[in-house]
């Protein structure tokens, strides 16, 4: 038998599912959809700061809480595809889990664990390490990249999101 | 907000030096206080302990940063000593007191003035103080205390004492610096400390140019030039000068000297050789130091003092020579650091690594938030680490690949790979049996027909491949119509049937076959193979059970191939095991808790298309109905074909085909028109317009065929001549059944009784004992008989044939006969027997 035989994959499942361009979670490897993610979190701050008799420490603080609920529900709690073009392939699977066809540490998935990290550093520091805030800030930044982490691919905690079993 | 404002931190200085350590410290030190208090209570004059009491409780009471600091780290240090509890009250007061140059005599005199010259912003670890005397060598009695000042935060009090003092003073020098980690040290620092030495330079002069310039300001006090940092600086050179004019004692004298020359030198001593010293002194400290004297102090103060600067990590340029007095003490300390080569080089090292860092620009912001983030809180330093950690590990992570059937192949593999590869020749040559499918294969020339004429040997065969079940290929009255077709329509349909492909005769065909057999509507395709697999995948997903028979033909298993459902097989027509497998799915599905909500389907053919054998239609609506699933009928080879007027197999089993949720017929088999239509429901119907695929991608028939397959079934509508025809072909399939299955031994019929298409098939057991194992073998010889009829008998007989590689259950070789309605029963007859012989003659002739 050679070599070439013994490593055949099934071809028609991968033709299936990468046939075509994932249009769900492409977006997310723009470099512009890079530079509105900074963009949204100063929005979310700057309207924060606006709220009259808000001090900045509480907008900073809500501007990371703000921002790791709602990346989190956008990244790790919606599953599925607002169309259908694949046969259902992705739709048990969150956007998180569909970035890159599942690829982990790509430069997409470094940059948007960075970005709650860097949030974290900036919003602790304004807010002067008070202790309610900084634990506020980090149990939010905590689970968002717990959620982030290779090892919590496509693993579903609490029957959350549970998968619906296909062979 | 003010509540908001308290958790927030909103003043950010109320909150700078909160956290768990502070808190933590603060308690320690309002213990130690407390306890310092009751001692003080026993030792001190009445006098100087209300003022200790006051300036302690005050100190306590405060928030300037650098008393917690003091108070601290002096309880810290004194803590392994009884003894220097007792002076511990007596160092803190001690703490504050300064030297103001202009009255060295009012060293001892209380002072309230708000600000110093000698101010320091960064706090008490900047302090320097003087040689100081071990509290256990002298007693703390007589030594008077001034009291701290605490009426201006900001300042901070330098300690200074006099050097008479120190001979006898309790003072203790707080291990500040060895206690907690500095931050580092910026260059000015650095300055000041050079600044330093050039006072005592200047002091003492040993320069002859003035560094830095001095003038009064308003206070009297000698204020460093603007260059300076506002750090503490070495006021001892200059108050020092003027407290020594006071002092003739020369062993004191010889101590100042020795004391300043000692402080001096501090920076030109390494760091890592004095902490080593300094350790081993401390632990001295309190074992033995009775009978010392000043000169075992004064090494420990500068290994203190030496502490508090260098820890930091960075040594001025040591560009000092020796001063001219160095008491042997001090040189045995020098000596053993310069003479240990490693701690020098680490000294050099950690110089240049700080000059470095500091020359990146930019570094004086991460310094200064590393510096403001640290806030007296290990704990959260700890944990922004970890997390900065966290981030460095995630960002120099390499990317890889979770599926787990991605295989990564080693480059010895793929050299391998490289090497094994040839490339493939455009046309593969042909194998033995493809070479002979290929010579084998008969060419009709002319048309299509009950007895066509062939193109090798012109001889007329009867037909008894072609699916031509009732005889419409030569129908004069569907030829006539189709020609006046043709002429009024043309050849093609221009077009897929949603994108202006649809003709008239395409509804009227719809219409027709939705009458014809009793359901709500019918779509029409324009393959006859695509269209189950179409109807398969329009209406079942992934997520989805398809139950279907292990006997289904090709275009089935695309279809659910394609759906990417889950499919579960069960025995051919055995309904018993249908039932199994629907029992387990049930089982299946209702133990999951959250039981997602899938479409299922049963999915079968009417009239199977490799066996010949029919669906027990009755058994399985039953359990449909009992399971709940929708039953996808494939009649492509029974609508036409059986029941009484040819409605297929709902007319057979006398089921009402609105039942059936989907039939799907060909108009290619029967109608001898082309394509397949998917008949159902209205909702059905209209899903499949834009999600049939073959419907949506691919063109609409030609309006020719669509006519032929209308008029087909117009004329089976009409019961004299559909009646008729389908009698005939019955009468025929009978009549050749009964022939072929009086030889059990040599063939092996798998079709049902009155099934126009029929299967022979050599018996297992004869072919084993003919000693033909293999597929190819069996193949060669059912083409021996399909040659020898055809040469011998005049008939078109055919191999059934299979793509081998993709079927999941792939059927055995057999012979299909596919019986016409308009053959003469006795022609019918002769077939049979001949192929019989044959069959008889072929296996026996291998024994």
């Amino acid at each position: 038998m050679t070599l070439a035989s013994m490593y055949k994959t099934d071809y028609v499942q991968t033709c299936d599912q990468h046939s075509q361009t994932n249009l769900n979670s492409s977006w997310v490897n723009d470099k512009g959809a890079w530079m509105t993610n900074v963009i949204i979190v100063c929005l979310i701050k700057f309207f924060f700061s606006i709220v009259p008799g808000m001090s900045p420490e509480l907008a900073w603080t809500m501007t990371t809480l703000t921002y790791n609920v709602g990346s989190y529900i956008m990244l790790h709690a919606v599953t599925g595809v607002p169309f259908e073009f694949t046969q259902g392939a992705y739709d048990g699977i969150t956007l998180w889990e569909q970035i890159d066809g599942g690829v982990q540490f790509t430069a997409t998935r470094k940059y948007l664990a960075t970005v709650p990290i860097v949030l974290f550093l900036l919003s602790t520091h304004y807010t002067h390490y008070a202790p309610f805030a900084f634990s506020v800030n980090l149990v939010v930044t905590v689970i968002n990249l717990i959620a982030k982490l290779p090892v919590m691919h496509q693993v579903r905690l609490f029957d959350i999101n549970q998968k619906v079993d296909t062979n | 907000m003010s509540f908001l404002d308290e958790i927030f931190g909103t003043d950010g200085r109320k909150h700078k030096d909160e956290g768990i350590w502070n808190w933590v410290k603060n308690q320690r030190i309002k213990r130690k206080l407390k306890k310092a208090e009751q001692a003080a209570l026993h030792t001190m004059t009445p006098a100087a302990a209300t003022t200790t009491f006051s300036s302690a409780s005050s100190a306590t009471g405060g928030h300037t940063h650098n008393h917690h600091y003091h108070q601290h780290h002096h309880l810290e240090s004194t803590q392994h000593t009884r003894s220097r509890s007792v002076s511990s009250a007596a160092s803190t007061s001690h703490a504050s007191f300064y030297c103001s140059p202009r009255s060295p005599t009012s060293t001892f005199t209380p002072s309230t003035a708000p600000t110093t010259a000698y101010s320091s912003p960064r706090g008490s670890l900047y302090f320097r103080r003087p040689a100081s005397v071990n509290s256990t060598a002298t007693t703390a009695v007589g030594s008077v205390t001034p009291p701290m000042d605490v009426s201006s935060p900001k300042t901070h009090r330098l300690p200074y004492t006099h050097s008479r003092q120190r001979a006898q003073s309790t003072f203790t020098l707080p291990a500040v610096a060895a206690e907690s980690s500095l931050p580092k040290r910026s260059a000015s620092s650095r300055q000041q400390r050079s600044q330093h030495s050039d006072d005592y330079y200047q002091s003492h002069n040993l320069h002859s140019h003035h560094i830095h310039d001095y003038y009064d300001d308003d206070e009297g006090h000698i204020r460093r030039s603007a260059s300076s940092r506002s750090a503490p600086t070495y006021y001892y050179s200059q108050s020092g000068n003027q407290c020594s004019q006071h002092s003739q004692h020369s062993q004191q004298q010889l101590v100042e000297d020795d004391d300043y020359a000692n402080l001096c030198d501090i920076d030109s001593l390494s760091i890592s050789g004095q902490s080593s010293s300094y350790n081993s002194s401390s632990g001295s400290i309190s074992s033995s130091n009775k009978g010392k004297g000043v000169q075992r102090d004064q090494e420990e103060t500068i290994d203190e003092i030496t502490e508090i600067d260098g820890c930091s990590g960075i040594a001025a340029g040591s560009d000092l020579s020796s001063p001219t007095s160095t008491s042997p003490s001090r040189r045995r300390s020098m000596d053993t650091a310069m003479d240990n080569p490693i701690l020098a080089a680490v000294n050099q090292t950690l110089q240049a690594s700080s000059r470095a860092i500091e020359a990146i620009p930019g570094s004086e912001i991460v310094i200064n938030y590393i510096k403001n983030s640290y806030q007296n809180d290990p704990f959260r330093v700890v944990l922004e680490l970890g997390l900065a950690v966290f981030a460095v590990k995630y960002m120099l992570s390499k990317k890889y690949r979770i599926d787990p059937s991605h295989i990564k192949l080693t480059e010895k593999e793929i050299d391998e790979l490289v090497a094994e590869w040839q490339p493939e020749p455009l046309v593969q040559p042909l194998s033995d049996i493809q070479r002979m499918e290929l010579e084998k294969t008969q060419v009709i020339a002319g048309h299509q027909g009950p007895k066509p004429k062939m193109l090798s040997s012109g001889k007329n065969l009867l037909n008894l491949a072609s699916t031509n079940f009732l005889g419409y290929i030569n129908n004069e009255d569907i030829k006539e119509k189709a020609i006046e077709t043709l002429r009024n329509y043309g050849v093609g349909s221009c077009g897929p049937p949603g994108f202006y492909g649809t003709l008239d005769v395409h509804i009227n065909l719809e219409k027709d076959i939705a009458r014809f057999l009793g359901t709500e509507k019918a779509i029409i395709y324009s393959q006859n193979f695509s269209t189950i697999s179409s109807v398969i995948a329009a209406f079942s997903k992934r997520g989805d059970i398809i139950v279907a028979d292990d006997g289904c033909n090709f275009a089935i298993q695309k279809g659910t191939q394609i759906s990417r459902s889950n499919i579960k097989w069960f025995k051919h027509n055995d309904m018993a095991d249908l039932e199994r497998v629907l029992e387990s799915i049930k089982k299946e599905t209702t133990t999951s808790k959250k039981r997602p909500l899938t479409r299922r389907f049963i999915v079968t053919e009417g009239l199977f298309q490799n066996y010949g054998d029919i669906a027990p239609l009755d058994k399985i609506m039953e359990l449909k109905e009992k399971y709940k699933y929708r039953v996808i009928l494939d009649e492509c080879n029974s609508f036409g074909l059986l029941g009484k007027n040819g409605r297929g197999l709902t007319e057979v089993f006398n089921i009402s085909p609105k039942r059936v949720d989907m039939i799907i017929g060909s108009m290619a088999n029967a109608l001898s028109g082309t394509g397949g239509f998917c008949a159902g429901s209205k909702e059905v119907v209209e899903h499949q317009r834009l999600s049939g695929q073959a419907f949506v991608f691919s063109a609409a028939m030609p309006a020719m065929l669509a006519v032929c397959a209308s008029e087909a079934i117009k004329i089976l509508e009409t019961p004299e001549k559909g009646n008729k025809l389908l009698k005939d072909m019955s009468d025929n399939a009978a009549a050749f059944r009964n022939v072929v299955v009086s030889a059990p031994q040599a063939i092996e019929v798998s079709s049902d009784v009155g099934s126009p298409i029929l299967h022979l098939r050599f018996p297992k057991n004869a072919l084993s004992a003919a000693g033909i194992t293999t597929r190819d073998d069996e193949k060669y010889l059912l083409q021996e008989i399909v040659d020898e009829v055809a040469v011998k008998d005049g008939l078109l007989i055919t191999r059934a044939k299979y793509v081998e590689s993709q079927e999941m259950f792939l059927p055995r070789p057999s012979i299909r006969i596919s019986i016409c309605a308009t053959h003469a029963r006795k022609d019918v007859e002769k077939a049979a027997q001949a192929i019989k012989a044959s069959f008889v003659k072929a296996i026996s002739k291998r024994k």
